[in-house]
């Protein structure tokens, strides 16, 4: 058990708050600490008197050790985490399914960030950042699997979709509708992307399980966000669905675009019909 | 809402969740973490669309309480600012919550540092602390419940004791207390001079509307508030003590999770419905025995 708690003074918050922020980043600076040699090390970053007190403070409480070693714990679980979520194919390729791979990738990630992760209310951001410290540092000391650089190019594209979205006003979402559809006028949604990609890894990508299956290529995906409710949605456009797609503009009916591609109403009413329905369109 | 015992889900404990409803063990709420739905602040959902369709479902089936855990409230940037603001309050509206419990740590944009930086336990903190919490309390229309903390270290400059430090924010900001009595417990294992019923006398009990129970273990020396063993039996004698003088408790949550904060932590098994199970029957038993005196 621990002696009480006697504090030498009462430091100002927010510089005590910096003091711990600081510990934590600088490795070198808290393995001075854990020996007692945090003063000499302090000094030398040119923190101030009362900053030294504060680590002396951290020092004499031994828990100061178990607050770090949880944090980098705790840090390294969350970013995982968040990283296989919207990473998924990435983490599989570079990982082969491993979490215990993907947690020392993230402790890497971490600690060359100086523990400064984004957060969990930055899930995006922190991929793309994971993003670079993938092309910039694992991808130069082991060879790249394949089809990485597609796969995470496609992921990429979906979380920049997914920043985009959030900055579009509520009333721009596209609603279904029942109506005739050869004779609307539809638009593409707020929120799309078509990428090209070099080889066809759709169906892989769906269920990144196993090693990498590439189906053919090169082939273009759409991307969308249906709506402030649902997740992005990714299909794979042949090139008259995408001439479809792209002719969307809100000025033409389906009659007059199917005469333009040499196609009849009946060959396009499907595909906008579904694309009405999962919000890719605005009608 | 009703009052009684309640469980909280998490991404850890949704199995063991499921198998308690399987085996019908009775819950009278479901406790839910915002950050365990929240969309990112970077994205566009309110909700993160992966788990809207059981957040929907768990809300059909039980009344929520919401726990918010990744606020970053009490920091320095401005409130409007914090996700608490931007994510928490508005899901804590859709989760048609009676109430919201907070946590005293420092926010700061980096997640992972939450638990690891308690707020230093001083006069002028409590000013600056309880003046924020009372304009969260404002924007909520709630009632606003903060958690008393498991610590390591006191934040340094800490002049005075945690429980006076909580006395003194929710007399200034008329916001109210959740007890968490496993942490007072672990805390009081951990500091000498750290007493569980010196604690209990300390906090004003008026203000205490909800209680949390957990376990937790042993690891080099230290006692963990890691959630991950049965309820030890000084917190049943809190319980019963504060159950019997808190009139204005509405809930009493049993908090279980996986190894979230060390990897020296008991992993989740098969037993551990089984203790959970245990658990919420003995703090029925209790709730029930000390309600009937109380109201």
């Amino acid at each position: 058990m621990l002696a009480p708690y006697k504090p030498s003074k009462v430091f100002d918050a927010q510089l005590t708050l910096e003091v711990w922020l600081r510990l934590v980043a600088d490795e070198q600076l808290y393995d001075a600490m854990l020996a007692g040699r945090h003063g000499e090390a302090a000094r030398a970053r040119g923190m101030s008197d009362e900053e030294i007190l504060v680590l002396d403070d951290l020092c004499a409480q031994p828990g100061t050790r178990w607050h770090v070693e949880n944090l980098r714990f705790r840090c390294t679980t969350m970013v995982a985490r968040v990283i296989q979520w919207h990473l998924p194919g990435t983490v599989q390729l570079l990982t082969r399914g491993s979490d215990d791979w993907m947690r020392d990738l993230a402790y890497e990630y971490l600690a060359y960030h100086q523990w400064k992760d984004l957060g969990h209310h930055q899930r995006f951001g922190e991929c793309q950042r994971f993003a670079g410290f993938v092309r910039q540092r694992i991808a130069k000391r082991r060879r790249p699997p394949e089809h990485l650089e597609t796969v995470l190019g496609l992921e990429l594209a979906a979380l920049e979709l997914l920043r985009a979205a959030a900055q579009v006003p509520p009333d721009a979402w596209p609603l279904t509708s029942d109506a005739d559809v050869a004779g609307l006028r539809p638009r593409r949604g707020p929120v799309h992307q078509v990428v090209e990609l070099t080889v066809d890894i759709l169906d892989w990508l769906a269920r990144p399980e196993g090693e990498p299956r590439a189906t053919g290529g090169p082939v273009a995906a759409l991307l969308w966000v249906p709506s402030l409710a649902d997740a992005h949605r990714i299909m794979r456009l042949d090139p008259p669905a995408r001439a479809l797609f792209e002719a969307l503009d809100g000025e033409r009916t389906i009659d007059s675009i199917a005469r333009e591609l040499g196609q009849t109403d009946l060959d396009l009413v499907p595909l906008v019909r579904r694309w009405l329905e999962e919000g890719a369109v605005v009608s | 809402m009703g009052q009684g015992i309640g469980f909280q889900f998490n991404f850890y404990t949704a199995p063991i969740f499921r198998a308690l409803v399987e085996r019908g063990v009775p819950l009278d709420y479901v406790e839910l973490l915002c950050d365990t739905v929240s969309g990112s602040l970077d994205g566009p959902h309110l909700i993160d669309p992966r788990h809207r369709g059981w957040f929907d479902e768990l809300r059909a089936a039980h009344p929520l309480v919401a726990h918010s855990n990744y606020g970053e409230q009490y920091g320095f940037k401005p409130l409007e600012d914090t996700p608490f603001v931007r994510r928490h309050a508005p899901i804590v509206r859709e989760m048609g919550s009676p109430w919201v419990a907070d946590h005293m740590f420092y926010g700061t944009d980096s997640t992972g540092y939450l638990w690891s930086t308690p707020i230093q336990f001083s006069r002028q903190e409590a000013a600056r602390v309880a003046e924020r919490a009372a304009r969260l309390q404002d924007l909520l229309g709630i009632p606003l419940a903060h958690e008393n903390a498991f610590i390591y270290a006191l934040c340094p400059g800490s002049d005075i004791e945690e429980a006076d430090f909580l006395a003194s924010i929710v007399e200034k900001s008329g916001t109210h207390l959740l007890l968490d009595l496993h942490n007072i417990y672990a805390n009081s294992v951990n500091f000498d001079g750290y007493d569980c019923w010196r604690y209990l006398k300390t906090i004003p009990l008026d203000r205490v509307i909800q209680l949390h129970i957990a376990g937790g273990q042993w690891i080099d020396g230290w006692y963990h508030d890691l959630h991950n063993h049965p309820v030890p039996d000084p917190v049943w004698e809190m319980l019963e003590f504060v159950l019997a003088r808190a009139r204005n408790v509405r809930g009493v949550t049993l908090e279980l999770q996986g190894p979230m904060h060390t990897a020296q932590s008991r992993p989740i098994d098969a037993d551990w419905a089984a203790m959970a199970g245990a658990d919420i029957l003995r703090a029925r038993s209790i709730w029930e025995g000390t309600r009937a005196g109380a109201l």
